[in-house]
């Protein structure tokens, strides 16, 4: 986890810094989605789901500096609180309607309901990831990289398969996962 | 680096986490380093990143299936026309558009909670009851005309999308334009209107799938595909005599109602985004990059009848091939490609349908079908080499026949098939391995009568390459028969494929489709001395057709059978060869890609091109258009 901590920690430090339009968008972009559905599943209002949705990412924002200072649990662990948090508080607030899901399970990172929210979070990221870098890549160096990466073949089977040279094919997975790491880097 | 490359940097290369500078200096060691090549292919670093990249592995595989479906099951078959790259290039590739389509899915959530805009909320004429989808000029609505009693569809337009009066003005002029068409494959445009500072455009709803959509699970079967774009080019034709052209055909253009029958959508909106705005680079060429035309690309003022057919041409490339023409580059290689590439495509598609599509997508105007008409005809001689049944009187006494199990084909014990449950809609495969699922049953609904064009029936007796094609007339009648080789439940056939240990359910649901769709079952079993491959050939549409292959071995020959509405036939024997007259035959199948073959023996006996092999999973809808006879290994006896 160390590795999504410190990508995490360096994207949101420039988002405190300089909190420029631009570096919301794919904060937005990528969690929005996320949050959003977690909100429908505890059955928020439609017209609610927005209001905490901006919420919770507004609270990050501000509060990312908790986080730096080694508040427990990586970033997704952190967010989920917050959104947890929010829940309860809006649940609390109304009075005809409770939660759908069990928010102290939300909360609880040793529960089943968190762990499905941590690889949901994870899943969505990396979905994302690789539909935005994958244009940028010849279909072959893409190919490759699928093969040894997402379907974890050795690099000489993917070479044989699709009758590329050793170094094409570990050449291609280094420079997918660069590619990977940095669009992370700025989307975490 | 004149050195080796230690160990922590090899991993971090191969993590991917190197700074440009140290990449470069490792790749370029690696070239001309065989040892530290052959360090880096023996080592797989992984760090929470790749776990999270592999993991994304299920995404990439059909729910509850065996990842390569009946590929994996062991044959016994050479591919003589299929290379290892291919199959392994397309598989990865399905799997990356699978993980593509995933992808979308997340963001598709969204959508749960949209608002619509506040000026609508009090229309007096439309009610808002949900969102049906964002497309790139807007939200779309689905609404409620109050006092016509109908649902229609409320287009919001994005206001940075009519950014200056200019755009306005097109925008209205357009919108009148296309409010004049009024045709069966032609989304209507009622009206439109402007309530504050939204725009929205009131047009007809129809419930359904666009083929963008439906191709998004794989290539539609290549009469499906056909039907549709022949739809499709009738709507375009009418619109061109009314003077309009559509200028950014495309799947996502084109909507399946649930009768079978595709729309064209968007007419006349495509003017809307403003040229040269400060929208993306995409849009800032009319069209869409994978579907446009060479000219309408150099400038919209050149598009004219024939730009559409171009993306016509390049929408039924998508159709059947299952992307785009152009794939895998950026918008402006694309549109290198539209200018001097030639469209490429896998063996499996007919020639006939090359040959449509090729001449649709000519880089010269003038080289392309100069009508709609023309593309209509031409759609309609290519589906013409297919074979009709001829007699639907005979309908009803097969379907008779069909609910009762009846041993029939050279009283081999073959168990009967059943008439099958049908489904009138586009709909997805499903499959499952191992286990049976349970569907709810859905009432059928019954299609209206379809016009087909020249039933003829050709003979195959004596003929060593058979072909078979159907079109079909009458609706189909409900089935709920059970045997041992198919059982319905509910919408789902599903099929006992037995290969020596493996047994594999698979479920099918079918397409609709405006003429036909056929589907076959495929039963295999390995019976020791008696070989016995059957195929059923069924389809929509009509019930009558349900069409059982076998090849067995009776005595001295290897025979073809065809049970076909209570009738069975010889299509072909072949006299066994004295040497291997006493052999055990083994028969085996394998199913790859967009064919089934059928070997005896080693050797491929049979090879079913064109069958539409869905691969995200690894049920088969498997279109029989050609049964083509190789390598026989007797002599044709007939």
């Amino acid at each position: 986890m160390t590795n999504n901590l410190e990508t995490s920690v360096s994207w949101l430090e420039r988002l405190v810094e300089s909190p420029a339009d631009a570096d919301w968008q794919p904060l937005v972009r990528i969690y929005l989605p996320l949050i959003s559905n977690w909100c429908v599943r505890a059955g928020v209002l439609n017209t609610d789901i927005d209001d905490i949705a901006q919420d919770v990412l507004i609270v990050v924002i501000r509060r990312v500096d908790e986080f730096q200072r080694g508040h427990v649990g990586a970033f997704r662990g952190w967010l989920r609180m917050i959104l947890a948090n929010h829940l309860k508080n809006y649940f609390r607030a109304q009075t005809r309607r409770n939660s759908l899901l069990p928010l102290d399970d939300v909360a609880d990172s040793n529960s089943e309901l968190s762990r499905i929210f941590d690889r949901e979070h994870d899943m969505h990221l990396a979905l994302r990831a690789m539909s935005i870098v994958k244009p940028d890549f010849q279909e072959s160096t893409w190919l490759a990289f699928l093969g040894q990466v997402v379907e974890g073949r050795s690099a000489h089977e993917v070479a044989e398969e699709l009758q590329l040279s050793l170094n094409a094919v570990i050449k291609a997975k280094s420079r997918v996962l660069r590619r990977i790491r940095n669009e992370l880097r700025h989307l975490i | 680096m004149s050195e080796h490359v230690d160990d922590e940097q090899l991993a971090r290369f191969l993590l991917g986490q190197l700074d440009e500078v140290v990449q470069l200096t490792i790749e370029n060691h690696l070239e001309v380093c065989p040892q530290c090549s052959a360090r880096s292919a023996a080592h797989s670093p992984t760090d929470p990143l790749i776990e999270m990249l592999s993991a994304t592995f299920e995404y990439s595989i059909p729910l509850d299936a065996d990842p390569d479906g009946i590929d994996s099951t062991k044959t016994q078959i050479a591919w003589e026309n299929e290379s290892d790259l291919d199959i392994t290039q397309s598989r990865l590739s399905r799997m990356s558009d699978r993980i593509d389509v995933a992808s979308r899915a997340f963001c598709d959530a969204e959508l749960s909670k949209l608002e619509p805009p506040k000026d609508l909320e009090n229309h007096s004429r439309y009610k808002i009851l949900r969102p049906l989808g964002r497309g790139g000029m807007g939200t779309v609505w689905l609404a409620q005309h109050l006092l016509m009693n109908r649902y229609v569809a409320l287009k919001v337009v994005r206001p940075e999308f009519l950014a200056n009066v200019g755009a306005i003005e097109r925008f209205r002029r357009e919108v009148q334009a296309a409010a004049m068409i009024q045709h069966p494959n032609v989304v209507t445009a009622y009206d439109a209107e402007q309530i504050g500072d939204t725009h929205f455009l009131v047009v007809e709803f129809v419930e359904g799938e666009t083929l963008e959509q439906r191709v998004a699970s794989g290539p539609l079967p290549v009469p499906i595909a056909c039907a549709a774009i022949r739809d499709a080019a009738v709507g375009l034709g009418f619109a061109h005599q009314s003077g309009v052209i559509h200028r950014d055909v495309k799947p996502s253009n084109l909507i399946q109602a649930k009768n079978g029958s595709v729309k064209i959508l968007d007419f006349g909106l495509v003017a809307i985004p403003s040229i040269g705005s400060s929208i993306t680079g995409v849009n800032m060429v009319i069209g869409t990059p994978d579907y446009v035309s060479p000219e309408q690309a150099e400038s919209p003022h050149l598009a004219d009848e024939r730009s559409d057919f171009y993306s016509l041409g390049c929408t039924l490339y998508h159709l059947v091939v299952g992307r785009p023409p152009f794939p895998n580059r950026s918008v402006l290689k694309k549109i290198d490609a539209h200018r001097q590439e030639m469209p490429l495509f896998p063996s499996e598609i007919p020639i006939g349908l090359q040959r449509i599509v090729t001449k649709m997508m000519a880089k010269q105007p003038d080289q392309r079908y100069q009508s709609a008409r023309q593309i209509v005809d031409a759609i309609d001689a290519f589906s013409a080499d297919m074979i009709l049944p001829t007699d639907p009187s005979k309908a009803k006494r097969f379907s008779n026949h069909l609910t009762r199990r009846y041993a029939t084909l050279g009283g081999f014990g073959i168990a009967a098939a059943a008439l099958l449950a049908w489904r009138f809609g586009p709909s997805r495969l499903q499959a499952t391995v191992n286990s049976p699922t349970k569907s709810p049953s859905n009432s059928p609904t019954v299609p209206p009568l379809k016009p087909t064009p020249k039933p003829e029936r050709d003979s195959l007796a004596g003929t060593k390459r058979n072909s078979r094609f159907y079109q079909l007339r009458q609706p189909t009648a409900m089935g709920d028969g059970a045997t041992e080789d198919f059982r319905i439940v509910g919408d789902d056939l599903i099929i006992d494929a037995l290969s020596s240990n493996m047994q594999v359910w698979l479920n099918y649901q079918f397409f609709a489709s405006k003429h036909f769709s056929i589907h076959a079952g495929i039963k295999f079993q390995d019976a020791g001395d008696d070989p016995l491959i059957k195929f059923a050939l069924l389809a929509d549409n009509a019930p009558e057709i349900n069409v059982q292959f076998a090849i067995l071995r009776e005595g001295n020959f290897v025979v073809v059978k065809e049970a076909f509405r209570g009738e069975q036939k010889n299509l072909a024997s072949y006299q066994l060869r004295q040497d291997l007259r006493h052999k055990t035959i083994t028969t085996s199948i394998g199913i790859k890609e967009n064919r089934v073959e059928v070997s005896i023996d080693d050797l491929t006996v049979i090879s079913i091109d064109n069958i539409d092999v869905l691969k995200r999973y690894p049920a088969i809808a498997v279109q029989m258009s050609r049964v083509e006879l190789l390598n026989p290994i007797a002599e044709q006896w007939d």
